[in-house]
């Protein structure tokens, strides 16, 4: 079982290296937007580390919709994911190797981008730090959400925009709880209470997230 | 073996196929017949557990498929139209990946051979450059690399030229003599030896 676990992630990284442009896509769209703010707000350096942390996550999460598609349409596609259905392992565990994969090629980079972002918005003192401990558990968030949805639109033409429309509105508490607790460290309150929440939406959604992405999988490709 | 009984399908509230009952013992080549759009495909789908059947029940070795379904997830293999194999990765990452996936561990070296059994010779490029036999022959490896007892293949042979039928006719007739069952739906005339055979003919209902 392990070595299933293994071999599809290992699969999956070895794609993601393949079709490099499928990583570098969002790590450059999120880098373009929060440039685009840095310059046009530039002069405004109050507002600017104001709206700073949401418009980092604005923009982690809509480089990361895009990419949410990808995890499951390709296998789709080639009938991979028949195999993965038929297969004598759970099929929970195979998804969370390939949400590992992408988390590992694709939220990392945007991860390790976070202080560089922090840094063009004005970003000072420990809110750099603070937003990337939000964002290590918000990614893994956001692509759990997204595969959820990928699974349920698959069979469906068009599912990329769809995809987004429904997906987005799930997201939402995530951005909200993850800048909140930016807000609340640079305001000197305690970010306690909107990083525990985030802790246990995470939580949850590890333990349950792989469980519900399979269920909808197995309805979406048996029909 | 394998039994199915009063077996139907509907989808999108139309009539697949219905009352389909047979039961076929080890070393039985299927062949599941029938014109384009007859159903052929769906019913391949159904036996491997891939569709829920609107009515009727299958069992494998005696007991129904919802209380063996382990057991047989190991023992059946299916093939799709759809093969499976990831673009981006070379036949041997694919085999690799798929046997792991499929339950079972074989070494890198006997994959090369069976790989190379079946005529290929660029094992380390990615899929997307190998044409479409060449990409069946691929698939078809899986099934002598881990030999399950139940194969169920759909169209197995479309892509492949003389030389290609004639290596899967035989690892066909070998499966066969050690017992195994093969369902396989198919337009090709073509000659395998077999004590027991067995047709399903769709598209007359």
């Amino acid at each position: 079982m392990r070595h299933a676990f293994w071999a599809v992630m290992r699969g999956d990284i070895t794609r993601y290296i393949q079709r490099l442009s499928d990583c570098l896509i969002p790590f450059l769209f999120c880098l373009m937007v929060v440039s685009v703010f840095a310059i046009s707000l530039g002069q405004n350096t109050a507002l600017l580390a104001k709206v700073g942390p949401a418009i980092i996550w604005i923009a982690i999460l809509l480089a990361l919709v895009w990419s949410l598609e990808g995890i499951l349409r390709m296998d789709y596609e080639t009938g991979s994911l028949e195999k993965l259905v038929l297969s004598p392992h759970p099929l929970p565990l195979l998804l969370l190797a390939k949400l590992v994969a992408h988390w590992l090629m694709i939220g990392v980079p945007l991860l390790l981008l976070s202080p560089l972002l922090a840094f063009m918005l004005g970003l000072t003192n420990g809110e750099p730090w603070i937003l990337g401990i939000t964002l290590l558990l918000g990614i893994p968030l956001f692509s759990m959400i997204g595969a959820l949805g990928a699974a349920l639109s698959i069979g469906l033409p068009q599912g990329g925009v769809l995809l987004a429309i429904l997906v987005l509105p799930w997201m939402l508490p995530v951005v909200l709880l993850g800048t909140r607790c930016v807000a609340a460290m640079s305001a000197g309150l305690s970010f306690k209470p909107e990083l525990l929440l985030l802790l246990a939406m995470f939580v949850f959604l590890l333990a349950l997230g792989p469980v519900a992405i399979s269920v909808a999988l197995k309805t979406s490709v048996s029909c | 073996m394998f039994k199915v009984s009063a077996l139907s399908l509907e989808r999108n509230d139309q009539k697949i196929f219905s009352n389909l009952t047979f039961n076929v013992e080890a070393g039985t080549l299927v062949r599941v017949l029938g014109p384009n759009g007859s159903g052929k495909s769906s019913l391949l789908k159904v036996l491997a557990g891939l569709w829920t059947p609107s009515s009727g029940t299958l069992y494998w070795r005696g007991e129904p498929l919802a209380a063996n379904a382990p057991l047989f997830a190991l023992e059946r293999c299916y093939l799709g139209h759809q093969l499976g194999l990831q673009p981006a990765l070379s036949p041997l990452q694919n085999l690799t990946l798929w046997l792991q996936v499929s339950g079972v561990s074989v070494t890198p070296a006997k994959i090369r051979e069976a790989l190379e059994l079946l005529g290929l010779a660029d094992l380390e490029g990615p899929c997307e450059n190998l044409s479409r036999g060449e990409c069946q022959r691929v698939a078809l490896a899986m099934l002598w690399l881990n030999p399950p007892v139940c194969w169920i293949l759909d169209e197995p042979l479309t892509a492949l030229d003389r030389m290609g039928i004639e290596v899967v006719c035989e690892q066909f007739e070998m499966h066969l003599k050690k017992g195994g069952l093969i369902f396989m739906a198919t337009h090709q005339v073509f000659e395998i030896p077999s004590p027991q055979a067995f047709e399903i003919q769709l598209g007359e209902l």
